[in-house]
């Protein structure tokens, strides 16, 4: 028992490096970079206006607004009570852009946590115990890896009910291989490490082992392809509302883009196509931009370019 | 002698491992799609025969397309169909998919090969002149519209196009192939008339702008690297002409990158056709698949699905064998 | 006395950095007469490759000659614009790379990257330029079927050997190497140097060799200038300055150096310390801190550069001394004491 807690206790050199400063760590990749930190700030207020949308929404966004004669107020141009102005079918743009905030928000956080969930086992057990079982894990990759998504995601929805979990569960499941290919390749590294021999001679089991002190070193690249993941998840939602194959009670940006495109006579309408865009536009450059810092903290090679 | 033999044989292990995994990618896909269309609720036949014919002939032929069968032999027949090229035939139309699939296929050949010519023309010029006045204006100002650009969705350029050069200023048609009542008197004239060129124009346009982002980006990271090396250097001591240095040696010494890009995009252009031949109501794969998913034309969905795959794979497939031959560095491990 | 070809008068260097100009070069002057070899030997960061490029001014984007001039021929470039400079460059000042670098494009056969700058500086038809480029293959004893390949198919020293018959495909008047044979074994760089000198003596160019290797440099060198940390602080005759080195750096650096003049079983001395950060450099002789002789003085002026004999200058307060610090600069003992921290 004495030797056990001398081995978990360790030297200074066995000691994962996850563990010292999460904070400063976490601050670091924003440190002297406008670009970041004004990233940091669009995905702030994103993900605010996505959790307070039910409150922030001047209009139901399927309501129909009428003009003061009683009429209809179709396609008015943007103004003190539409921001935004009004869609062909007279609702308020304003409000669906801040209701599909709330979509695009559930879309890219869950599809990204669930992808980087996955990916990160997969690429975990895969790297740690090698072998026949990292082939097969591998190859199961390559596999997904290969899969075009979005024709993919269209043929599948359209089979199965089409529904915003549906779109979710697909791209969780298509995205992954990006994350257990990144968690793998680190895992190799990590495996001949010191402290995990010190581990091992503590006594701990595989379990222990991965979850405990592999993971929270695997955990800032998962994390950066999670943030990637926020990105495409956003657009492929985006894609997949606008070819009309998602689900039609749930307000998303592709949808505003998938009712200017089927009305047609609205390519004059720029209030009601250009904020979605838009939208779609600086969430995922901020991740981008938020990605790609942190991803020349954890390699300075990138710096230079 | 020995050691060429040796990397050769290395090479020779290397492209048939990654064919036989682009192999298993399409088996996989067309395994899903089989499971797919008979977990659909109701009838599995419906997806198969077409819910028009009459009760007898659906009966005669759920025999002929032996579902009547159990469900692996079903899924040997349809596995040996796919070999085949036997794709059945089309609900909405009424003739062979292999019939219906050629032409879309032609016609997203014709906007895809131009459109990426031009964006590997303009991405590459751009991307290695921004490499070269490297933080300046212009430097500056081209890498934020092409992050830009490649952080948009697509369809949403496309519309904002549309509605500025068709629409707005009214240079282009806002979609189609031909001017719609104009049947093409000949095969020949679908695809060479000023008619079908206008109608090219724009779809090209966008696509040229939107997808010559990735190769800019690409090629300035390479030639950044490049303009680094001692050669750079020597050629200026040299006494070369600039333009020389940039587009004789750097531009040269960049391409490999860019070359092992080239199917790798083209893969990702086939996959985003659903989406730009959709906005354009271009008559070309993607849009077929879309229209055939929306109509339940499930023989023509299936297949056109299929195809799209295979592109997307082979063009991975091409891409990873480029990056292997080119570049020398790469092992075959 | 001849007119040198070269006259390097007060050059100044500067490199823009984040934190604030770093003056690389600092008002340093040499000559090299025609037909002389002249040796540039310092320790890497001295400044003597931003010495070699300022010559012809290939120099990296944030670097600025701030001052002095460089006459070659009489004739000053540091105004010259630089399409006056493209027809000096390797027609009159060819530049001989060091190997280890990928000085040739990795994606052109070596024929072709000579035949370039032949046609480049003359109107001369392909096939006279192929001749051309099959002779200067034959001058430097390599098979002339080499022209049709790549770099990367060619050896270390056979590349070092390609890049030397590219330098004299204009036979230029001045011969620029830099640290030319540094990734090379000791035998393939003797050959290379054998073959430059002799090629050199036919064509009667002047050459410019900068390198750390104090043992090429007395190979090679009919006169050397030692740089430290952006100035020169000694230059004479290859000879003397082996002989009767007067500056303490020249002393630390001939004692770092294998010798065949020293005894077989004395060990290498190394200087302790770095030098000086060029950003913000001290005050006084730029080697103070680490040099074992240093006195009150040399810590509060900077020492000129003085004749001490003729045609041998150096920059050191003490150079009257010159003897006794010799004697004393043979000791191991005496560089060990002043392990500074800097």
């Amino acid at each position: 028992m004495a030797e056990l807690s001398v081995g978990e206790s360790g030297s200074p050199s066995a000691k994962s490096p996850a563990t010292s400063g999460t904070w400063r760590r976490l601050w670091s990749p924003f440190a002297g970079r406008p670009l970041a930190i004004a990233s940091l700030v669009i995905l702030v207020v994103f993900v605010l206006v996505g959790i307070f949308a039910p409150w922030l929404a001047p209009f139901d966004p399927m309501e129909k607004n009428f003009g003061p004669d009683g009429r209809l107020d179709r396609l008015a141009t943007p103004s003190f009570s539409h921001l935004f102005g009004t869609t062909l079918y007279a609702r308020d743009v304003f409000s669906q852009i801040i209701v599909g905030t709330r979509t695009a928000l559930i879309v890219g956080v869950i599809t990204a946590v669930a992808m980087t969930v996955i990916g990160l086992n997969v690429g975990l057990v895969a790297g740690y115990f090698g072998g026949w079982v990292d082939s097969l894990l591998m190859r199961m990759t390559d596999v997904v890896f290969g899969v075009p998504i979005l024709p993919f995601a269209i043929v599948a929805l359209s089979l199965l009910e089409p529904s915003t979990w549906g779109i979710i569960a697909l791209m969780s499941a298509l995205f992954w291989p990006i994350t257990a290919r990144v968690v793998r390749a680190q895992v190799l590294s990590l495996r001949e490490r010191p402290f995990i021999d010190a581990a091992r001679i503590s006594g701990a089991g595989h379990m222990r082992i991965l979850y405990k002190h592999i993971a929270p070193n695997v955990m800032p690249q998962a994390f950066i392809h999670g943030v990637f993941g926020v990105a495409w998840a956003i657009t492929t939602e985006a894609s997949i509302n606008f070819l009309g194959f998602g689900d039609p009670f749930t307000m998303s940006w592709g949808t505003i883009i998938y009712d200017v495109f089927t009305s047609m006579v609205s390519y004059t309408a720029w209030w009601w196509f250009l904020p979605p865009g838009l939208c779609i536009i600086l969430v995922v450059t901020a991740a981008y931009f938020i990605g790609q810092a942190f991803e020349e903290i954890a390699n300075p090679r990138l710096k230079a370019r | 002698m020995k050691a060429t033999s040796a990397s050769s044989a290395k090479i020779r292990g290397y492209f048939l491992r990654r064919l036989g995994l682009s192999l298993l990618t399409i088996f996989f896909l067309a395994s899903v799609m089989f499971a797919l269309f008979r977990l659909l609720p109701g009838d599995p036949t419906m997806t198969v025969i077409s819910p028009a014919l009459s009760p007898e002939v659906q009966e005669e032929v759920k025999r002929r397309f032996g579902l009547d069968q159990p469900i692996l032999v079903q899924y040997g027949d349809y596995l040996w169909s796919l070999v085949t090229l036997d794709f059945g035939v089309s609900f909405n139309r009424g003739i062979d998919v292999t019939r219906v699939l050629g032409p879309a296929l032609a016609n997203t050949i014709v906007l895809m090969l131009p459109s990426l010519v031009l964006a590997y023309v303009l991405g590459v010029g751009l991307g290695a002149l921004a490499a070269w006045k490297r933080n300046s204006r212009f430097d500056r100002t081209l890498t934020a519209v092409a992050m830009i650009f490649r952080s948009a969705p697509i369809f949403w350029i496309c519309i904002i196009f549309i509605a500025f050069f068709a629409v707005r200023l009214d240079l282009f048609p806002t979609g189609h192939m031909r001017t719609p009542g104009t049947p093409p008197s000949s095969l020949l004239s679908t695809y060479f008339s000023l008619d079908f060129l206008h109608h090219l124009l724009l779809p090209m346009i966008v696509m040229a702008v939107y997808y010559g982002c990735y190769p800019l980006l690409v090629m300035r990271t390479a030639m950044l690297e490049v303009l680094g090396d001692d050669f750079i250097d020597l050629s200026k001591a040299k006494g070369l002409s600039e333009r020389r240095i940039v587009f004789g040696h750097a531009l040269r010494a960049s391409l490999l990158p860019i070359a092992t890009s080239v199917s790798l995009l083209g893969a990702y252009v086939v996959a985003g056709s659903v989406l730009v031949e959709t906005v354009f109501s271009w008559p070309g794969l993607g849009r077929l698949m879309v229209q055939a998913i929306a109509d339940s034309d499930y023989p023509v969905a299936q297949a056109s699905f299929l195809l799209i795959a295979v592109l997307v794979v082979v063009g991975n497939l091409v891409s990873d064998l480029l990056y292997g031959l080119l570049d020398p560095r790469v092992r075959y491990g | 006395m001849t007119e040198d070809l070269l006259q390097v008068e007060d050059l100044s260097v500067s490199y823009g950095t984040a934190e604030g100009p770093v003056k690389a070069l600092d008002r340093i002057s040499f000559a090299v007469a025609a037909g002389e070899t002249l040796g540039l030997v310092g320790e890497s960061g001295c400044g003597k490759t931003t010495a070699g490029r300022a010559l012809i001014k290939v120099m990296p984007a944030n670097a600025r000659i701030t001052g002095g001039t460089i006459r070659y021929r009489g004739r000053d470039l540091v105004p010259l614009s630089h399409e006056e400079m493209r027809a000096i460059r390797w027609r009159e000042i060819a530049v001989v790379p060091q190997s280890a670098m990928n000085a040739l494009n990795p994606v052109f056969r070596v024929g072709r990257q000579i035949e370039e700058v032949i046609r480049e500086h003359e109107a001369v038809g392909k096939a006279k330029a192929r001749a051309r480029a099959e002779e200067l293959f034959n001058l430097v004893k390599i098979d002339t079927a080499r022209l049709d390949h790549f770099p990367h198919q060619f050896s270390g020293g056979m590349r070092q050997r390609a890049l030397v018959a590219m330098a004299l495909a204009l036979r230029p008047r001045l011969l620029l190497a830099d640290e030319p044979t540094t990734a090379l074994d000791v035998v393939t760089q003797d050959r290379i140097f054998s073959r430059i000198r002799a090629l050199q003596r036919e064509s009667g160019a002047s050459m410019l060799l900068i390198t750390h290797d104090m043992g090429l440099v007395a190979e090679n060198c009919d006169r050397v200038a030692v740089m430290y940390a952006g100035r020169i602080v000694e230059t004479a005759p290859t000879g003397v300055l082996f002989a009767e080195p007067a500056h303490p750096y020249t002393l630390g650096l001939k004692n770092a150096f294998p010798s065949t003049t020293r005894p077989k079983d004395q060990t290498l001395i190394a200087i302790a310390g770095a030098p000086p950060v060029l950003r913000d450099p001290p005050a006084g002789c730029r080697f103070a801190a680490r040099c074992p002789f240093a006195l009150e003085i040399c810590r509060r002026e900077d020492p000129p550069l003085v004749e001490v004999a003729g045609g041998h200058l150096a920059a050191c307060h003490r150079s009257d001394e010159a003897p006794m610090l010799r004697a004393k600069a043979a000791d191991s003992a005496t560089w060990t004491r002043t392990a500074v921290p800097a």
